[in-house]
């Protein structure tokens, strides 16, 4: 477990060494003082829309920041020719992909609660108190999953695809599952044969991002979800998070290095 | 100084002067290639179409954040922190209607009873109606829906006759904008000499167009009633009866109203 743990702070080091996660820090909190400085028609405590583009930001910089640090470990290690030296002996590769998975999950979380905390106090000082702390940790803690899931995908592709190819394939497999993973079963109904089977593997075996995207239940101060269901989902995380492990094992398992 | 330095800034200011002179002779030959509006330069022709997503917004919004079409049937539901006003039938807002597990979950996590926000929470569709109207001034909808909440729920009033008389300025055929202000006008304002002109322009521009017979008859009415405000009595007698012709080719029910006021007139 303890050369897991060192790769992993190795890993969360980077994130905050590199300027990435400064800027995406100052590009939200430029955009989110700006639309909060907004005035409509002189009317007071209007939070709504500064929720709906906050939770958009921090969401999207998440994930990109965290799916960009999972998607180079592997490949500057070759570049670097560091990773002949951490295969060696005692670490195995297994134990390799693990710690970059962690570093890579654990500096994501990182970069998301702060700017979650950022955001929350931002709509507080704007006016809007919190409707319901139980829905706001479980927007929090199911996009923690997300980001489990993203990040786990993003280090399978990283042992088959280049840093550019794979952190392209996994924003883009998030953004378009997140928006048209709901209706894709029912909108690949209409396309010829090929595209028909396509859309409906990618239903059935993409992991389904918008399940953990509370964004509209937050914004409209719907109930919170049942804890029968945020244990469904947290089993569906893990569930995909081993599967993307797996797979990394798969591809590192046999590669000569 | 040197002789090299003094060159270099005469160098300088003649160049700024010849930008200067230049830019000056472009920008009042090119102005119209220039987008003023920054919303238009940064959007561009795309500019309207995200209007008209704002204004969408601004209805899902209302509807508690579910932007589908609902049943007809009405069933009463209490959401935590709105009240309903008119709720519909539950509606699976994710658009699903396969019956698979992924649905299922989609439908918990996405869907929500349909329910109207409550008054002191409509506020939040304000900023979805300001850049509505802002983005695309020639939807006439967003325009008169921005208006109507301004007004009606608000108590802003000045903001709304604001909203109206900048989409009078950006749609000068519109006949709904002018009758739409001179109702506020009247009704709110009490400002009948204003309300007078704007109904008339109301029914100027509606002229060729095609328009229910209550239409005509409601402008005809409230033109009639404002001219009695001022005491313009054959005006207000001439708009009457036109009112009246039109509500006794509609059957409204109001025809003996409108003859008790020319009654009184004659």
């Amino acid at each position: 477990m303890i050369p897991v743990l060192v790769i992993a702070r190795m890993v969360i080091k980077e994130i905050f060494r590199k300027k990435d996660f400064y800027v995406a820090l100052i590009l939200i909190a430029v955009i989110l003082f700006y639309a909060s400085s907004l005035q409509f028609y002189n009317t007071e405590k209007v939070v709504r829309y500064l929720e709906e583009i906050g939770l958009l930001l921090i969401f999207i910089f998440s994930v990109i920041l965290t799916a960009t640090l999972a998607a180079r470990q592997y490949p500057s290690e070759i570049q670097n020719r560091t990773a002949y030296v951490l295969l060696a002996k005692p670490i195995s590769r297994l134990q390799f992909i693990l710690g970059k998975f962690l570093g890579s999950l654990l500096a994501g979380w990182s970069a998301f609660s702060i700017f979650y905390v950022f955001f929350l106090a931002i709509v507080h000082v704007k006016g809007g108190g919190l409707v319901s702390p139980l829905l706001a940790t479980q927007v929090f803690y199911l996009f923690l999953l997300c980001l489990m899931i993203v990040s786990a995908m993003a280090s399978a592709f990283s042992y088959v695809l280049t840093v550019s190819a794979n952190v392209t394939l996994t924003i883009t497999l998030y953004l378009l599952i997140n928006t048209y993973g709901a209706v894709l079963k029912k909108a690949s109904q209409h396309l010829i044969w090929l595209s028909r089977s396509l859309g409906e593997a990618l239903y059935y075996l993409m992991p389904h991002f918008e399940f953990f995207d509370l964004r509209q239940r937050f914004i409209h101060e719907w109930a919170p979800l049942s804890f029968g269901l945020m244990g469904f989902l947290t089993l569906y995380a893990l569930i995909y998070t081993g599967l993307f492990i797996f797979l990394s094992w798969i591809f590192l398992r046999k590669r000569a290095i | 100084m040197s002789v090299r330095g003094g060159v270099l800034i005469v160098f300088l200011l003649c160049a700024a002067t010849v930008a200067h002179v230049v830019e000056r002779a472009l920008s009042s030959e090119a102005f119209a290639a220039t987008p003023v509006d920054p919303l238009e330069h940064l959007l561009g022709s795309s500019k309207e179409i995200v209007g008209d997503m704002m204004f969408l917004k601004a209805d899902e919004y209302f509807h508690g954040g579910v932007a589908e079409k609902f049943n007809e049937s009405e069933v009463s539901v209490h959401q935590e922190g709105l009240v309903d006003e008119e709720s519909h039938a539950d509606k699976d807002s994710a658009g699903l209607q396969d019956k698979d597990w992924i649905s299922e979950i989609n439908r918990r996590i996405h869907s929500a009873e349909h329910f109207h926000l409550s008054k002191e929470k409509r506020k939040e569709m304000l900023p979805f109606f300001a850049l509505a109207t802002a983005l695309d001034p020639h939807n006439l909808e967003a325009v008169l829906s921005s208006a109507y909440w301004l007004d009606a729920d608000f108590n802003k009033t000045d903001s709304a006759i604001e909203v109206l008389k900048k989409g009078i300025l950006q749609n000068p055929d519109s006949w709904e904008l002018e009758d739409s202000l001179a109702m506020m006008l009247f009704k709110r304002k009490k400002d009948y000499v204003s309300s007078r002109e704007h109904h008339k322009e109301a029914l100027r521009k509606a002229q060729g167009k095609e328009l229910q017979g209550y239409e005509w008859e409601r402008m005809y009415f409230y033109l009639a009633e404002a001219c009695l405000q001022l005491q313009a009595k054959t005006e207000a007698l001439s708009a009457y009866q036109r009112a009246l012709a039109y509500a006794q080719r509609q059957g409204s029910g109001l025809e003996s109203i409108i003859q008790q006021k020319i009654n009184q007139l004659v």
